[in-house]
């Protein structure tokens, strides 16, 4: 084997002499290094026979590998039997300096006779065709031209002139009588039947991939539902083409040159559309589509990257989302209309209340006058000026000498117990605490009977705490941050009924001096207490005034920001302090900060607690009415926005599921909001109604107050145009 | 003929002799509504002046067409409808009216006598006797200004100037006027009941004065509503007074009735040759008060200190209802009606103090009328047995809806009808004692309305007292027949109806 590594590689070396050569038999040897070892030899050999034949081939031994002489001197035999002598066997330096002596000139080896054939020109052209797969031969022609030996012309003279024989005209009786058994074949029930069983064998061949593998099921399905479960993705649907895709638009259609270079500008992505309309005289100008390879370019990156998830197509209305509300018929009792207005000419009436009874309602305003009204007449029984009083400013004892301008009222509260007629009034920087004794009779003491007091009278005797007692001991010195004072206010106007000339004016009212004007006041559920918020008094923005005590307390040290309101809980010890953006909950007995509430609102104006105490309603003067579930953590439950102008109140009813909103947009807007005994459940908000009965009033004020009766599904609301309105 | 009208087949019958037609069935055009129908009775009557007919088909007023009424009942065009008819009734005309201090806020008719008692918002109480209509529209049309001087009140009933006097809610007369002088129940807004015998004004003189009989004390917020129950035979008086703090309690005051006349006949004696003035403290406050109007005119001596008014204590108190008690009313003896905010109506027996029968909706009421035949003996005075006949109550409600409530029922059905014109919140209800048909209604927004309840229309608005709130409405006259409204225009206005029968 080495030998035959050696004299391939020699061969090689020896083969270095043209280019082309060199080429040619590189290739041979790779031709005979792919095929087996064996062969190698003999394809040298073959390329030596097909040389051999021009020239003549002398070594006669046939198509065997070389190798088998190596170990002779002779390299085979000649035609004749004799051994043909191997030819001498040239070293390294002969070979170099025969080819420096040869030159140009171009050899192969010739293995088989062991000798350097040199190449003539027309054998290298013929290599050369042979490589250009061009025949080998230079002078063979591969398409000569047709010589026609049978003409299909038929000739003038042809060289038989026999006729057409008869058989060509004539219908093959063979033929025919083949056909006529065909058909009665096919006529045949045996051939029908073949029929059907060929076409029942093939449909049972035919695999059957409609169905689902591991649906048990799907016997029990039809074919239709069977095609139904698998779902085409039908191509989507396109537009009918419109008049600007036509070849010939109607000009209107046409884009303008500043259009088209808008179009040019915009983002493929924004076009409205794909292409340029364009005008054509005729449908045979039309170019060639040139955005076709794009198109066909993006609909395989389409294709590509698009997921391959078939998507269920939502087919839901949109009103389904929307949250079932019930029917509003359902929800009666609520105020739907407006039943009475209280008329006074008091400028802009900035608030009222409901005494707890629900007989009186009291408003005040601009002009300082207490106006109490009977609910059900609409009878102004009471008007009282207090106008003069609350321009005492730091020292609200002082009899009031002169006429000043009539201090507004800010606030007036009822205390919220029906045998209690005590009415907080807040007007110019004082708080007045009056006590209206006829509002409620005090009831009579059974001792009081000449009769014998019966067992129904003593059951129906409820000693009541009269409000004018509650005022009359004299103030208690001491803790009071604050001085309480007695103050002497004009009494008041009776309009209903007469007062006897010998009954006491009304009882002296208490005057507590606040710094500044209060703008909110909320009575403690045991009317004991109440709570003003001074919203410019710093750290002494709210103060807890104790009635029985005469006693006022700031509980916080500090300001905690600009305070809007406050409210007791119906029922827990806790305080509720709006300040502009959260809610806090104190509680009072531990003096520790319970929760705070966030109501993602800029400014808060006003809250009502729900009667159950866990809900909370807050209304802000960015327009949004916020509920607040205090159970369901810090953040609102729901945000109204039914208004479009500041909120201005809320209030809630004390035993029926309303509230009420009021807001500058003069609308009050009565909502359903149910709370649910189990906790599972949240409440329930139903916008019910809007009343829009007010005028619009200065500086843009609308509604300013709004109050539920306590028992009755009533609504009453006031505004800056002098109004107050019941509805039922 | 191609455009032939629909027929359909009537039937007349009158309910009243004198009107009677031939009750043969008639083919009548469809298109036929109340006018045409009345046209054609008078047609076939021919009576002296033409009568307007008002017709009842299957019990219900006709109001529409003929065609309209078969197609809303379902009627077969084949069969033959009974048209009832009698005359229509007329228009209320105003007849009197009268000025008075302040809001007229409680309104009362005795129909046996015709006295009416109202109650102001300057706390007094006024007696009243109206002239009988005819007089009275003489006397409209001889003043120029519309005053009626004849009306002028035959008693006032207040406490003595300088002692206080609450604004008057309710008021009502109890029993027939004896010795002159007539028995008032008056509530007030303070929650205060006071029984006032007020002596009636000899003729041509001033109005008498009253004094205090009785105070009924108990009450834990204003009184709403008053009813008096008691034949004038018999010796009991009992009264029953609703209040603002729910309950219902029953007086009985026949015993101070009897006190206060033997006090007067024994100041009368005692002033035998000096007549002295009736008078009495309310409160028992102990001052000598100046009296006004009396009798007779010689200067009168200092009278004596009239005895404190008697305290009276509630026989029974009904409680149930969980709101202000806003209308009471007696159906005979021993059955109570009232009717509250919180919705209900509610009859209590009122020997035992127990609810018997509850109906009610969702609204409020705020005005309660029983009708006329189940009141017993017919009129506010009238005692009598015990409810027979249906008790059919009307309660008048803030939105403006009269809702008539069959007492028979149970409480899911008793709703019978719902009459819807007024605007605004009904004040006050009445059925007419001459028909157990006919109501009357009044409103805040300014109108009275007359209804017969087999319609859903009123058959007439009064809107006399303009946009004045109406805040008390009542059958008055001796026969029933007047309409009797006070309101926020401080007047007492009196309507009176045509007579006419059903």
């Amino acid at each position: 084997m080495p030998t035959k590594a050696g004299g391939g590689k020699r061969r090689r070396d020896i083969a270095k002499e043209d280019g082309a050569v060199a080429e040619l038999a590189g290739e041979a040897e790779a031709a005979g290094t792919a095929a087996s070892g064996a062969a190698e030899p003999g394809a040298v050999g073959a390329a030596d026979e097909s040389d051999s034949e021009d020239d003549g081939v002398r070594n006669m031994v046939g198509d065997v590998p070389l190798e088998w002489y190596d170990e002779y001197d002779h390299i085979g035999y000649g035609l004749d039997g004799q051994r043909l002598a191997r030819p001498p066997q040239l070293d390294e330096l002969d070979a170099l300096i025969e080819r420096y002596d040869k030159g140009n000139s171009r050899t192969v080896y010739d293995a088989l006779h062991g000798e350097l054939v040199e190449l003539t020109d027309d054998d290298v052209g013929m290599i050369r065709r042979i490589q250009g797969n061009q025949y080998p031969d230079a002078n063979f022609d591969p398409y000569p031209d047709t010589v026609e030996w049978v003409s299909s012309v038929p000739e003038k003279e042809p060289l038989w002139a026999r006729p057409e024989p008869k058989s060509r005209f004539v219908p093959s009786v063979w033929e025919r009588k083949r056909i006529v058994r065909l058909v009665r074949a096919m006529r045949s029930e045996s051939y029908a039947k073949s029929q059907a069983a060929q076409a029942a064998a093939k449909e049972r061949q035919r695999p059957d991939y409609n169905y689902a593998i591991w649906d048990e099921t799907l016997e029990d399905l039809t074919r239709e539902q069977r095609r139904l479960m698998y779902k085409r993705l039908n191509a989507p649907k396109q537009p009918p083409p419109t008049n600007a895709e036509s070849y010939n638009p109607p000009a209107e259609y046409l884009l303008s040159a500043e259009e088209e270079a808008e179009w040019l500008a915009t983002d493929r992505e924004d076009r409205p559309s794909n292409f340029v309309p364009r005008k054509y005289d005729s449908l045979r100008r039309v170019p060639a589509y040139t955005n076709l390879p794009m198109e066909r370019f993006q609909r395989c990156l389409d294709l590509y990257l698009c997921p391959r998830t078939q998507r269920a197509k939502l087919d839901i209305a949109p009103e389904s989302l929307l949250p079932q509300l019930p029917d509003l018929s359902q929800l009666e009792p609520y105020p739907k209309r407006l039943s009475a207005s209280y008329a006074a000419d008091a400028g802009c009436v900035r608030t009222l209340s409901v005494h707890a009874g629900g007989q009186w309602l009291a408003t005040g305003g601009d002009d300082g006058i207490v106006r109490v009204w009977e609910v059900a007449t609409g009878r102004c029984t009471l008007s009282w000026d207090l106008g003069g009083v609350g321009g005492g400013g730091a020292t609200p004892d002082a009899a009031p000498s002169a006429p000043r301008a009539a201090e507004p009222i800010h606030r007036l509260a009822f205390a919220p117990a029906a045998d209690r007629s005590m009415l907080a009034v807040s007007i110019g920087p004082i708080v007045l605490l009056v006590a209206l004794p006829h509002l409620h009779p005090p009831a009579p003491q059974p001792a009081q009977l000449t009769r014998a007091a019966t067992a129904a009278i003593a059951s129906a005797a409820v000693p009541s705490a009269d409000a004018a007692a509650l005022l009359a001991p004299p103030a208690a010195a001491g803790a009071s941050v604050i001085a309480w004072a007695r103050c002497d206010v004009p009494p008041p106007v009776v309009l209903a009924g007469r007062q006897a000339a010998d009954e006491p004016r009304l009882p002296p009212a208490l005057s507590i001096a606040h710094a500044k004007a209060a703008k909110q006041l909320a009575w403690h559920p045991r009317c004991d207490y109440f709570a003003s918020v001074v919203p410019e008094g710093g750290a002494r923005a709210v103060l807890l005034h104790q009635i029985s005590r005469r006693v006022s307390q700031q509980p916080f040290a500090k300001s905690k920001g600009r305070i809007e309101s406050v409210l007791f809980h119906s029922t827990r010890p806790h305080l509720f302090v709006a300040t502009q953006r959260e809610v806090r909950v104190y509680d009072l007995l531990k003096q520790t900060l319970v929760k705070k509430l966030s109501a993602e609102v800029q400014w808060i104006s006003s809250m009502a607690l729900h009667p159950a105490g866990d809900n909370l309603v807050v209304g802000s003067y960015d327009k949004s009415v916020v509920w607040f579930d205090l159970d369901l953590g810090t953040r609102p439950y729901k945000a109204l926005r039914s208004h479009t102008l500041a909120v201005r109140a809320v209030a809630f009813h004390s035993s029926l599921p309303l509230f009420a909103s009021a807001s500058d947009d003069l609308g009050v807007q009565v909502f359903h909001g149910q709370v649910h005994d189990d906790l599972g459940s949240n409440a329930t908000i139903v916008p019910l109604k809007r009343l829009e009965v007010h005028a619009a009033g200065q500086a843009g004020l609308g509604v300013m107050d709004c109050a539920f009766h306590p028992q009755q599904p009533w609504l009453f609301s006031c505004g800056a145009d002098g109004a107050v309105h019941l509805y039922t | 003929m191609a455009g032939a009208e629909e027929q359909v087949i009537v039937r007349f019958v009158s309910e009243v002799d004198e009107y009677a037609v031939n009750d043969e069935p008639l083919e009548l055009p469809a298109r036929l509504t109340r006018y045409g129908l009345s046209e054609l009775v008078n047609h076939l009557l021919r009576p002296a002046r033409p009568v307007p007919f008002d017709f009842l088909a299957g019990g219900e007023l006709l109001r529409t067409s003929l065609r309209k009424f078969m197609q809303l009942r379902a009627l077969s065009g084949e069969a033959t409808l009974e048209l009832r008819y009698f005359p229509l009734v007329g228009e209320p005309e105003l007849t009197s009216q009268q000025e008075q201090p302040d809001w007229i806020s409680a309104l009362s008719s005795r129909l046996a006598d015709g006295l009416v008692v109202t109650g102001c918002y300057d706390g007094v109480a006024r007696v009243f006797a109206p002239p009988a209509a005819s007089a009275a529209a003489q006397a409209l049309a001889a003043n120029e200004d519309g005053h009626d001087q004849t009306g002028s009140a035959l008693c006032e009933l207040a406490p003595p100037a300088g002692a206080a006097a609450s604004a008057i809610k309710a008021a009502t007369i109890i029993g027939a006027p004896r010795e002159g002088a007539v028995f008032v129940a008056v509530g007030a807004l303070d929650g205060s009941l006071r029984l006032w015998r007020g002596r009636l004004r000899a003729e041509g003189g001033a109005a008498g004065v009253g004094v205090c009989a009785g105070v009924c004390v108990g009450h834990d917020g204003s009184v709403e509503a008053i009813a008096a129950a008691g034949s004038d035979e018999s010796e009991d008086a009992w009264l029953a007074s609703g209040s603002h703090d729910g309950a219902v309690r029953l007086w009985s005051v026949a015993a101070a009735m009897d006190a206060a006349d033997a006090a007067d006949a024994t100041a009368a004696d005692l002033a035998a040759a000096t007549p002295v003035d009736e008078g009495g403290d309310s409160l028992g406050g102990g001052k000598a008060k100046r009296r006004k109007g009396a009798a007779v005119a010689p200067p009168p001596p200092p009278p004596p200190p009239p005895p404190p008014a008697e305290r009276l204590a509630p026989r029974s108190i009904l409680r149930g209802h969980s709101q202000a008690v806003t209308g009471v009313a007696w159906a005979g003896i021993s059955l109570v009606v009232s009717a509250s905010m919180d919705g209900t109506v509610r009859s209590w027996d009122a020997a035992t103090a127990q609810s018997s029968h509850t109906v009610g909706g969702l609204k409020g009421v705020q005005a309660l009328a029983l009708s006329s035949d189940v009141r017993g003996g017919g009129g506010g005075g009238g005692g009598g047995g015990d409810a027979t006949g249906a008790l059919l109550a009307a309660t008048g409600h803030d939105n403006g809806l009269v809702q008539l409530w069959d007492a028979r029922a149970r409480p899911s059905e008793a709703a019978a009808a719902r009459l819807l014109s007024h605007t605004r919140w009904v004040s006050a209800l009445a059925f007419a004692p001459a028909s157990p048909y006919r109501l009357l209604s009044a409103s805040h927004d300014g109108c009275l309305k007359v209804w017969d309840i087999r319609g859903k229309l009123p058959l007439h608005t009064l809107g006399a007292h303009g946009a004045a709130k109406v805040l008390c409405a009542a059958w008055g006259g001796k026969d029933g027949r007047a309409i009797l409204s006070g309101g926020a225009d401080c007047r007492l206005l009196v309507h009176a109806t045509a007579h006419t029968e059903q």
